[in-house]
């Protein structure tokens, strides 16, 4: 029972650390960043190539070097898709396409990267060594001293008040002298770089590292993010644990095959109960 | 100029397809080699229908469905599922349902599947749309998301030995990750017939164009336009948001059926209904279609749907023949090769032309020539003035 538990609670840690990515760009975008989950699987990659090329004699310290190859990976990746993709789109829809042409641009670069890791890796799976793999006890370990590390990031660093002034309003921070792009750019970093951790942790654990791994975990994550109150950080989390938690009791039953649809069914009930999510707050609209 | 009746034109439009009908199994047993070319003919149509139909809401009522293929996978399962079990009860040979069957004999299976289908999606549609079109916001892109999944995953997950209930059975009957294939005759299975050819596909599609373009210069049409560019303002002259949005999702849903429903029993099909066909890729393929041709266009969207499907069937016969001259492309797939190009063409349109190739306009139609209102300006800050004049007019 207690094996179990753990077990859920990893799960949920990991759904966790990629829902952060999500929803930190939500907060300060409000744009559902659909190529977060492709950014996780090309870090996955990252860190697999890695790992037999480079580090391959170098036991659990080269793993622990491929997971920083494996974030440098996605941060850079996920800095260029802003850089190249978003913010242009930023500064010259208008209208009713400003809602509509980020998410274009948004499932379009999710969609690209997927089939370019199906020309370049094709589909047969990659392991990570499985023998380097870490502990379930310390995925959560892990997971918890990250999620301590991104709190203080948030709360108490000079950079922390930035994001969370631009979420709040943007036009505001810019005359408090804050540039939102800059700090546009530092969310995309850090949300990739929680997504390389989270997609290592998986990798390592559990799945083999594949083009469509990114959607399987990324539709987790993202509905983990949505639950929990997208552009909450703890909502994040919490809808995390959540999730984990629901997938792996379902999967004690007979409806085992049914885990993902079970999960998005949740999706749409929370959705219709509390829009906002369970943390997130409802905004009145202003004109 | 002159208006030539609507019936004449009815009547001018039924005829021809017949006539593309006739030829299409004239030619095909003329010569079987025209039988590749002439498939494409149907494919096209099918996409026109459910390019034109995702347009509605997502061009003309700005609102972002990403989940068309749920709809178009519950259209094909349930058409499929319709037609070949109203043709075990006809009696209609089952050796013939295996080959194209005739005109006459697709009058007796699809005008009951086609509605049955139409009705059924648009009370999903109303049901999926309701709750997420009430909220502002990418709750529908969401939802839409998590609904086809939900459909996908459900006809994946359930498998004959775990169906307990009739539900259940009912799921598990549709094959699975193998795809229906009609109901079992004795040890094997009917398979789904091949009924609807040309007629039936590009009839319907012409069709759906027709009443787009018709919709589109309604003053629901109007309303649409009004919600689109902006909420508040369209509520605040008297327009609800939330009935025309959910309206315009109905309507997208129960057309989306009707295109899945017919690429289930198209001629020369497969034969089979497979869960491929309720995939994020599918929907992501009607999204390219209407995005490229111009999102709010219905000639735009039509075309966008037609090109796409001729790119899609010259780059597989490039790539085949590529393979022939240098063995090397062999092993090159076809299917992430194509999705590589029409991603980045997708990201290129929205970083140099964000409107597409049409942007909202006609083909063959000058700027605000034809009576309908067009914004006076595409700034923002005009948005409450544009919904009065779309209401006044």
């Amino acid at each position: 029972m207690i094996a179990w538990l753990l077990n859920a609670l990893a799960q949920g840690a990991m759904i966790a650390l990629v829902a952060l990515g999500y929803t930190m760009v939500y907060g300060v975008l409000r744009l559902i960043n659909f190529a977060h989950s492709e950014v996780l699987m090309m870090s996955a990659y990252a860190s697999v190539i890695a790992q037999t090329r480079l580090f391959a004699g170098f036991g659990r310290a080269g793993m622990v070097l491929s997971t920083l190859v494996a974030i440098v990976v996605a941060v850079a990746l996920g800095v260029t898709i802003e850089m190249v993709a978003y913010r242009p789109l930023r500064a010259r829809a208008k209208g009713a396409s400003a809602r509509v042409a980020p998410l274009v641009t948004a499932i379009s670069v999710s969609v690209l990267l997927q089939s370019v890791a199906q020309l370049a890796f094709t589909a047969t799976p990659r392991n990570l060594d499985r023998a380097l793999a870490p502990p379930m006890w310390s995925v959560i370990v892990i997971a918890a001293l990250v999620m301590v590390g991104l709190h203080a990031l948030v709360n108490l660093t000079w950079i922390g008040k930035a994001m969370r002034a631009v979420a709040v309003n943007a036009e505001a921070a810019r005359l408090m002298g804050i540039h939102p792009s800059r700090v546009i750019v530092f969310t995309f970093a850090v949300g990739s770089g929680l997504a390389a951790i989270g997609a290592v942790l998986y990798a390592g654990t559990q799945a083999p590292i594949e083009p469509t791994m990114g959607t399987a975990i990324g539709n987790l994550a993202f509905v983990a993010a949505v639950v929990g109150g997208i552009g909450s950080v703890q909502g994040a989390m919490l809808g995390g644990v959540l999730i984990g938690l629901l997938g792996e009791i379902v999967k004690r039953t007979s409806f085992s095959g049914m885990k993902d649809a079970i999960v998005f069914a949740l999706l749409v009930v929370v959705l219709l109960v509390k829009p906002a999510g369970l943390l997130g707050q409802a905004r009145a609209e202003k004109v | 100029m002159r208006r030539v009746p609507a019936v004449v034109l009815f009547a001018i439009g039924a005829l021809t397809c017949v006539g593309l009908d006739l030829a299409y199994d004239g030619l095909v047993s003329w010569d079987r080699g025209s039988k590749f070319w002439l498939h494409i003919l149907v494919v096209c149509a099918i996409n026109v229908l459910g390019a034109t139909s995702l347009n509605v809401v997502n061009g003309m009522a700005g609102q972002f469905s990403i989940g068309h293929a749920g709809f178009v996978g519950i259209g094909a399962y349930l058409g499929g599922a319709i037609v070949s079990n109203l043709a075990l009860a006809l009696k209609i040979p089952v050796a013939a349902l295996k080959d194209n069957l005739s005109l006459g004999q697709s009058f007796l299976l699809l005008p009951v599947a086609l509605v049955v289908v139409g009705l059924v999606c648009a009370a999903i549609g109303f049901v999926v749309g309701l709750p997420s079109l009430r909220l502002r916001g990418d709750y529908l892109a969401i939802v839409t998301l998590g609904f086809s999944e939900i459909v996908r995953l459900t006809v994946l997950g359930i498998s004959a030995d775990s169906a307990t209930n009739p539900l259940t059975r009912a799921i598990a009957s549709l094959g699975g990750s193998l795809g229906y294939r009609g109901p079992k005759v004795g040890e094997d299975y009917l398979g789904v017939p091949s009924v609807a050819g040309p007629f039936w596909t590009v009839g319907i599609a012409a069709l759906a164009v027709f009443l787009a373009l018709r919709l589109k210069r309604s003053g629901f049409g109007r309303a649409l336009r009004a919600v689109r560019e902006d909420e508040i303002a369209a509520a605040a002259v008297g327009v609800d948001p939330a009935k025309y949005k959910v309206t315009a999702f109905v309507l997208a849903a129960a057309g989306a059926g009707v295109a899945g429903a017919l690429l289930a029993v198209q001629r020369d099909g497969p034969g089979i209904v497979g869960p491929a066909n309720m995939k994020f890729d599918k929907s992501f393929e009607v999204i390219t279609m209407v995005i490229l041709g111009g999102s709010g266009s219905v000639s735009g969207a039509a075309i966008g749907a037609v090109l796409y499907t001729v790119i899609f069937y010259a780059s597989e016969e490039a790539l085949h023949q590529l393979a022939q001259a240098v063995p090397a492309f062999g092993s090159v797939d076809a299917a992430a090769l194509r999705m590589t190009l029409f991603a980045t063409a997708l990201i290129v349109v929205m970083l140099v032309r964000t409107q597409g190739l049409f942007g909202e306009r006609e083909l063959f139609e000058k700027k605000a020539d034809d009576g309908t209102p067009k914004p006076p300006s595409p700034s923002s800050d005009d948005a409450t003035g544009t919904a009065k004049e779309a209401l006044a007019s």
